[in-house]
C-alpha cells in the first residue's frame, strides 16, 4: 500500500517536473527542490556557525521556494554532525554547513571525516583572525612586535583558543613566516581572550575581529594586522599580514554542501541560489553585524579553498608539534 | 533617568507585559518538570527570537530564566524530584518538610526566598555591573584554576557524610569529565575509537540522569509505597510569619548567590550548596538539617535566584556568561548584532534598562504566580507513583537530551541514572560528580593555561594573592570536613557505648 502511494507521488512529482520544464523552458532547475530540505548543523543553536547559516538560509529559502529545516547535531568538535551528514542519503534533501573546521579531522586524526566525503555547492561567508594588542603597548606596528618577540624569546605571550585550533594554526604559520618563537596561552574563546589581554595576562591575542571592536573604539585595544586576503572595510589602516611580508592568509569559511553523490541538478541549483544570495544587500549587512564578510566562491573554488586549508593546517600542526 | 522611563514604557506596554507573565509561567512549569532545565528551555527558544525585536527576545528569555530557576523547587519540595540540578539542594530539606506535612509552608518559604534573593541580586546587577566588571579582569588563568579547585574542594569535603566517599565521587566526576576531546590540544581522550565518545560526557543530560532518572529507578523499587506525598493546601501564610526568623539567611544567601553568579563557570548549583552549608554551619540546631529545616530551603532558594542577577553582570559587562543559561542568552545577543560590554551600555542603554527591568519584574512575578501555581503543580504530586514513575523516567531521559539530535545523549541520561542509583545505595554523594562535570573543564583549562605563561612554576600559585587565598581556603575546607567527620564518628561511638 505504502509502495503504491510512493510510486504515485513519484509519478506525480516527475510529471510535474516534466510539465514545469515544458511550461518554463528557461527555469532549468525547477526540478529541485520539490519538497522541504533538512539541514544538519554541527554546532549549537545560537552559536556563530548556527547564526551565520540561519541568516544565509533566510534568503536562500525564499529563492528555493521550499522550507529548510535546521537540526543542530552537536558534539565531538563537529564530528557527530559531519558523520550524520556524510552517511545521509545523497538525494539533495539533506544538506550540511560546510565550514572551516571540516579540513581538520584528517590531519588531526580526530574522526574518519574527509573533505571528499561531501559534495560542495558554494561558500557564503568568511571571517579572518586579527592580531590585537593593548592600545598603550609599545609596538606601533606588526614589525615592531615581531622584532620585540625576537629580541626577547619566550617572554611575549599570545592568547589563542585551543592548541592546534582555529587561531593557533594561523598564528603558528605567522611565527614560522616571521621567524619568531611562539609562546601561546590558551583561553576558552574570544571574549575571554579580550579580557585576558585587557588584564595584562597576555601581550597579544589572535582572535576574531568582532568581540574586540568595543575595546578598540574605547581606545583600550588596537589591531596590528589582519589575516584576510584584503584589508577590512571598517579598519582600512590595519594592514594584512601578507602586505607586511608574512605569507599568511587565513579565511575561515562557511558554505553549503551535502553527502557525496548528490544529483547534479541539486548542486547546480544550490550554487546558483548562493550566487544570488551573495548579492543581496540586506544579507551583506546582516553578515557585517556579525563580523563576517561575503565569500564569493562557487563549487570548484570552495572545494579548492578547503583543500588549501587542509594543507595549511597540516603544515601548521607540524610546526605546533615541533 | 529619561532612558529608565523609556525602558519602563517599553516593558510595561501591554504586549510586553503579557509576554513576560507568560514567560515566567512557562519558566515555572519548565523548571518544575524534572528533566526539563532552564538551559534547555532557553536553548530551544533562542532560535525563535531570531525574528522578533530585541526587546521581545530578552523579555522572553529572561522571564523563562528567572521562572525556571525557581520552578525547580516546587517538584523538589513536594516530590523529591529536583526539576533543575540546583533544586537538588532545596530537596534536602524541602522534601522532609513535605513528609512532615509542611509542604505548603516549604513552598511558601521557597517562593518568598526566591523573590527576595532575585531582587537582592537585581540591586547588584543594576548598580554594580560596570564596577564589578573591573574585578573580573584581575582574574587570570591561575586565579580561575584556584577558584575552581576551591569550589571542588567544598563539594568534596562537605556534600557527603564521609570525606573519603566525597573524594571517590569527585574523582569519578573528574574522570567522566575528561572523556571526549581534550579541550586544549583537541585530541581524543578515553574514546577508544568510538566517534560518539568524542562528544564526551555532556553535563546536562548526565546531571539530570544522576538526579532524576535515578529517582525513577528508586520509585520502581517501591511502587506500592504510598502516602509519602501529602496535600499541601494552606500553610502559605506561615512563610510570611517566619520572615523575621529567616531574613539573616535570606540576605546572606542572596549575597553568596550574587557573588557566585558573577563568577563565570560556577552556576546556581554551587550557590545553593554554599548557602546551604553556611546556613547549616551557623544554625543553632544543625541536627535538624536533613530532617526538614526551613532555613535549608530558604538558603538554597534565595541563593539560586540571586544567581540570575549575578550571572547577568559579567555577561552584560564583559560578554562572559556566568552560567549555562546566560551562555544561551549571550547567543541571542549576538544574533541580534549586540556586542555585550561597555559599548552595550553606551549604545543600547534602553535595552540594558529593559533587561534590568525584566529581571526585577520576573522575580517579583514569581511571588504571586509561584504561590498560586504551586498548588496546581502540587496536584501532580498526588498522582499514583505507578503513573508518575514512567512519566518521570521518560521526561528525564528525553527532556535533557532531545535538543541535541543524537541518540548518544539519551544513553548518557540512562547510564548516569543507573550510576546515580547505585552510588546512592552505597551512600556516595552525587553532587561532587555533577560539580566535577562542570568544574573540571574550568580547572583543567586554566591550570594548563597557567603553565603556558612565561613565569610558569610552583611559586606562581603562591605569589598571586587571589590564587593563594583560594588554595588556602580549599585546604582549610578539606581539613574542616575531615574534622567534622571525626567528630560525627566520635558522637556515634558515644551513643553506641
Amino acid at each position: 500500500m505504502s509502495i503504491k502511494i510512493n510510486r504515485r507521488e513519484l509519478m506525480l512529482t516527475s510529471a510535474g517536473a516534466a510539465l514545469s520544464s515544458l511550461l518554463f523552458p528557461g527555469a532549468a532547475f525547477a526540478a529541485y527542490p520539490t519538497r522541504n530540505i533538512n539541514w544538519i548543523l554541527m554546532w549549537r543553536a545560537g552559536g556563530g556557525a548556527d547564526t551565520a547559516t540561519r541568516i544565509f538560509l533566510k534568503y536562500a529559502e525564499k529563492m528555493l521556494g521550499k522550507k529548510v529545516i535546521v537540526q543542530n547535531i552537536t558534539g565531538g568538535g563537529g564530528a557527530i554532525g559531519y558523520t550524520a551528514a556524510k552517511s545521509a542519503k545523497p538525494d539533495g534533501y539533506t544538506l550540511v554547513t560546510i565550514q572551516g573546521d571540516l579540513p581538520k579531522f584528517e590531519p588531526k586524526a580526530l574522526a574518519p571525516i574527509k573533505i571528499d566525503d561531501f559534495d560542495i555547492a558554494a561558500a557564503f561567508a568568511f571571517q579572518s583572525p586579527v592580531v590585537v594588542v593593548r592600545a598603550d603597548a609599545p609596538w606601533k606596528s606588526l614589525e615592531d612586535f615581531v622584532k620585540d618577540m625576537k629580541d626577547n624569546p619566550g617572554k611575549r605571550t599570545i592568547g589563542i583558543s585551543d592548541i592546534g585550533g582555529t587561531y593557533h594554526q594561523p598564528t603558528a604559520l605567522w611565527a614560522d613566516a616571521a621567524g619568531f618563537k611562539l609562546k601561546a596561552v590558551t583561553f576558552p574563546g574570544s571574549p575571554q581572550q579580550a579580557v585576558a589581554l585587557l588584564g595584562g595576562h597576555v601581550d597579544a591575542t589572535v582572535t576574531w575581529v568582532k568581540p574586540n571592536i568595543p575595546y578598540v573604539k574605547e581606545g583600550k585595544l588596537k589591531f596590528l594586522g589582519y589575516m584576510g586576503s584584503k584589508r577590512l572595510d571598517d579598519y582600512p589602516d590595519v594592514p594584512t599580514l601578507s602586505e607586511v611580508g608574512y605569507d599568511v592568509v587565513w579565511e575561515h569559511p562557511y558554505g553549503i554542501g551535502g553527502p557525496k553523490g548528490m544529483p547534479k541538478e541539486a548542486l547546480v541549483a544550490l550554487e546558483e541560489t548562493a550566487k544570488k544570495v551573495w548579492e543581496v544587500p540586506e544579507f551583506q549587512a546582516e553578515l557585517d553585524k556579525l563580523g563576517l564578510t561575503v565569500m564569493r566562491k562557487g563549487s570548484a573554488d570552495y572545494r579548492a579553498h578547503m583543500h588549501k586549508m587542509q594543507s595549511d593546517m597540516t603544515k601548521a600542526l607540524k610546526l605546533i608539534q615541533g | 533617568m529619561e532612558i529608565a522611563f523609556e525602558a519602563l514604557g517599553i516593558l510595561l506596554s501591554p504586549q510586553h507585559l503579557l509576554l513576560l507573565v507568560a514567560a515566567v509561567v512557562a519558566g515555572l512549569t519548565v523548571g518544575a518538570v524534572p528533566g526539563m532545565t532552564s538551559t534547555m528551555a532557553i536553548g530551544l527558544l533562542v532560535p525563535l527570537t531570531f525574528a522578533t525585536s530585541k526587546y521581545v527576545a530578552f523579555i522572553l528569555l529572561l522571564g523563562i530564566y528567572c521562572g525556571a530557576i525557581y520552578g525547580g523547587a516546587i517538584t523538589a519540595i513536594l516530590m523529591n524530584l529536583p526539576g533543575t540540578p540546583t533544586a537538588a539542594i532545596t530537596a534536602i530539606e524541602g522534601y522532609p518538610m513535605t513528609r512532615k506535612g509542611e509542604g505548603g509552608k516549604a513552598i511558601g518559604i521557597a517562593t518568598l526566598s526566591s523573590t527576595l534573593g532575585g531582587l537582592v541580586s537585581c540591586v547588584f546587577l543594576i548598580f554594580l555591573s560596570l564596577p564589578l566588571a573591573n574585578i573580573a579582569i584581575l582574574f587570570g588563568p591561575t586565579e580561575y584554576f584556584a577558584l575552581g579547585t576551591f569550589a571542588l574542594a567544598v563539594v568534596m569535603a562537605l556534600s557527603g557524610r564521609s570525606v573519603l566517599k566525597g573524594l571517590v565521587s569527585t574523582a569519578l566526576g573528574v574522570l567522566f569529565a575528561t572523556v571526549g576531546i581534550d579541550m586544549i590540544a583537541q585530541s581524543p581522550r578515553f574514546t577508544f575509537g568510538v566517534t560518539e565518545l568524542l562528544i564526551g560526557i555532556p553535563a546536562v543530560p548526565a546531571i539530570i540522569g544522576l538526579f532524576c532518572v535515578s529517582e525513577a529507578f528508586r520509585m520502581a523499587e517501591n511502587v506500592t509505597v504510598t502516602g509519602a506525598v501529602q496535600k499541601t493546601a494552606g500553610g502559605f501564610r506561615t512563610a510570611y510569619k517566619m520572615l523575621p526568623k529567616l531574613w539573616v539567611t535570606i540576605s546572606k544567601s542572596s549575597l553568596i548567590g550574587t557573588f557566585i553568579g558573577v563568577l563565570p563557570g560556577i552556576g546556581a548549583l554551587m550557590a545553593s550548596y554554599l548557602s546551604y552549608a553556611e546556613a547549616k554551619r551557623v544554625s543553632k540546631t544543625p541536627e535538624q538539617f536533613g530532617k526538614g529545616a526551613p532555613e535549608g530551603v530558604c538558603a538554597s532558594e534565595s541563593a539560586n535566584n540571586a544567581v540570575t542577577g549575578g550571572a547577568l553582570v559579567p555577561m552584560l559587562a564583559l560578554g562572559i556568561p556566568g552560567d549555562t543559561n546566560t551562555l544561551m542568552i549571550l547567543g541571542a545577543m549576538i544574533v541580534h548584532g549586540l556586542v555585550p560590554g561597555p559599548t552595550l551600555f553606551r549604545e543600547e542603554p534602553s535595552l540594558v534598562y529593559v533587561i534590568f527591568g525584566a529581571v526585577v519584574l520576573s522575580n517579583l512575578l514569581i511571588l504571586p504566580l509561584g504561590l498560586s501555581l504551586a498548588r496546581h503543580i502540587a496536584k501532580f504530586a498526588l498522582i499514583d507513583r505507578k503513573y508518575l514513575m514512567p512519566t518521570v523516567a521518560v521526561l528525564a531521559i528525553t527532556g535533557a537530551s532531545i535538543g541535541y539530535g543524537h541518540i548518544y545523549y539519551f544513553w548518557i541520561s540512562i547510564i548516569f541514572g543507573l550510576i546515580g542509583y547505585l552510588l546512592q545505595k552505597g551512600d556516595f554523594p552525587l553532587l561532587p560528580i555533577a560539580m566535577a562535570l562542570i568544574l573540571e573543564p574550568l580547572i583543567e583549562r586554566n591550570f594548563r593555561s597557567s603553565l603556558m605563561l612565561p613565569d610558569a612554576g610552583l611559586e606562581m600559585f603562591l605569589s598571586r594573592p587571589i590564587t593563594l587565598i583560594c588554595i588556602v581556603m580549599a585546604v582549610l575546607v578539606i581539613w574542616f570536613g575531615i574534622r567534622r567527620e571525626r567528630r560525627l564518628a566520635a558522637d556515634v561511638e558515644i551513643v553506641r557505648s
